[in-house]
């Protein structure tokens, strides 16, 4: 048996409205009044602002956050997580290390260059010799498929005043604009990654700017031989603006040793002017045995007081991103075409690499190995130049090349010459 | 890039027009053309090396 009560309206004892109904409106609860939902599951096709504005709606599977004219903005301190949420908001490019263009390894390095995973510099200032590598010891379960190995092979256990290792990648200001850096607006900044050694201590991160700024963080590898997640959060610096060019904005920098000429003051934990005294305070010296190793992956830089989850990018867009900078042409394919072109003269080549993306600026073109020019016969070809002199916005590169006894005005391409192993970089680095 | 061996590079029509530098490598056979571009990190080195004393620039053929 079921029992109807027909009512338009449900007080409390103090002749408050609970529920009310006035034509087609039914309203729950009275002005201050908190509505609390047992069991926390609410079934509508909208919810509506007190304005009739739509704050979610469904209709079929399409959900709607928001109307037309509305601003659906994040709590400060609150993070967005899963696909389409803040997209390419990683200031690293390359920060799972799944790109490396120039190589998966490279040994016997002791100075200064991009070695292996790509938009990833190494600044060895006479601190020991290293093998670096593209290596699949990775965190368990977290998506990464690879990092960057540093691996000591000659020690330097006694550092002089000025020796120092740095492991760093360096930003385009143009793509800093937003931080609203040297403004009373400026975002701080949150740095997360994956890291792991056997030698456990203090290390540093630092962020140093195009005016002479910079600031930095202690983090500790607490466990030997473990991954662990570090995050450190720098605050926004309201000095020194970015320019907006595609010149060197900041370097994310991490110090693997540090002499004491970057480690006898103290540490720089809020924005300064460079004082190198103060940027690596308490840095350990991983340089100080063979045995040592440094790993890094998942290094992420966004906006915010709050790291989000590492923001994985599918591998054409993360290898677009790196080729604004360095574009190699695959080893591995003999007889790998370059590109297509003809001989102006009986001595020379001219041929033209369209590129897959935009580059920063005109491209170092380095080769290793032998190449050829191919026509009615093939002729051997070296001294490889380009002649642009633009500043920025490069896609396409004229390439040069001197050969010898060819045929005025005949075409011809260029490609290795048989040569697997032969390398065409053009680089465009910061 | 390390810089060992870095030779001026003159265009190859017109032949007394700088163009940029090339830098070989004896250690690993790589070889790279950096073009005369302020704007180029590797040209930026150049001149960054070039004016410390004891290293020096040389001519084609020197």
């Amino acid at each position: 048996m079921s029992s109807v009560i027909k009512v338009n309206t449900v007080q409390d004892a103090d002749g408050n409205n609970i529920i009310n109904e006035s034509g087609d409106v039914i309203t729950v609860g009275a002005a201050g009044d908190t509505v609390t939902v047992a069991g926390n599951v609410v079934k509508s096709n909208a919810l509506q602002a007190s304005d009739a504005g739509n704050i979610v709606s469904q209709s079929g599977t399409t959900i709607t956050v928001g109307a037309s004219g509305d601003t659906v903005a994040l709590a400060s301190g609150a993070s967005q997580t899963g696909f389409g949420s803040n997209a390419f908001r990683n200031i690293i490019i390359n920060g799972d290390m799944s790109i490396a263009q120039r190589g998966t390894s490279a040994t016997s390095l002791t100075g200064s260059g991009y070695n292996t995973c790509d938009r990833w510099r190494s600044q060895i200032s006479s601190a020991g010799t290293w093998s670096q590598s593209q290596s699949t010891d990775v965190p368990t379960g977290q998506g990464f498929a690879t990092s960057y190995k540093w691996d000591c092979t000659t020690a330097d256990a006694s550092l002089a005043a000025g020796d120092s290792i740095i492991f760093q990648q360096r930003v385009e200001a143009q793509f800093l604009q937003y931080l609203k850096k040297g403004t009373s607006n400026a975002e701080s900044l949150t740095l997360s990654f994956w890291v792991k050694s056997n030698k456990t201590g203090t290390y540093i991160a630092n962020l140093y700017d195009e005016n002479n700024r910079n600031i930095s963080k202690a983090y500790t590898i607490s466990a030997a031989n473990t991954w662990e997640k570090k995050t450190l959060t720098f605050a926004g610096d309201t000095s020194g603006a970015f320019g907006n060019d595609n010149a060197i904005g900041l370097y994310v920098q991490f110090f693997l040793a540090a002499g004491s000429n970057m480690s006898s003051g103290t540490l720089a934990t809020s924005w300064e002017s460079y004082t190198a005294a103060n940027q690596a305070v308490g840095q350990v010296n991983l340089a100080d045995s063979t045995s040592n190793e440094w790993y890094i992956t998942g290094v992420q830089l966004e906006a915010g007081t709050s790291a989000s989850d590492f923001e994985f990018l599918p591998h054409d867009v993360n290898l677009r991103r790196c080729q604004r900078y360095c574009f190699s042409e695959p080893a591995g394919d003999a007889y790998h075409l370059i590109c297509n072109g003809f001989y102006p003269n009986t001595s020379l080549f001219i041929g033209i690499i369209y590129l897959p993306t935009t580059m920063r600026g005109e491209p170092s073109i380095t080769t290793s190995g032998s190449f050829q020019t191919a026509s009615t016969s093939d002729k051997t070809a070296s001294n490889f130049t380009s002649t642009d002199n633009a500043v920025s916005n490069i896609n396409a590169v004229q390439i040069r090349a001197d050969v010898s006894s060819v045929t005025a005005g005949d075409g011809a391409n260029l490609r290795n010459a048989n040569d697997a192993t032969a390398k065409f970089i053009l680089s465009s680095e910061l | 890039m390390i810089l060992e061996i870095v030779t001026k590079v003159y265009d190859q029509i017109i032949t007394d027009k700088h163009i940029g530098y090339r830098v070989t490598n004896s250690q690993n056979d790589e070889v790279t053309f950096v073009p005369k571009n302020v704007n180029n990190s590797d040209y930026q080195k150049i001149q960054e090396w070039d004016a410390i004393d004891g290293n020096n620039i040389v001519e084609p053929g020197e």
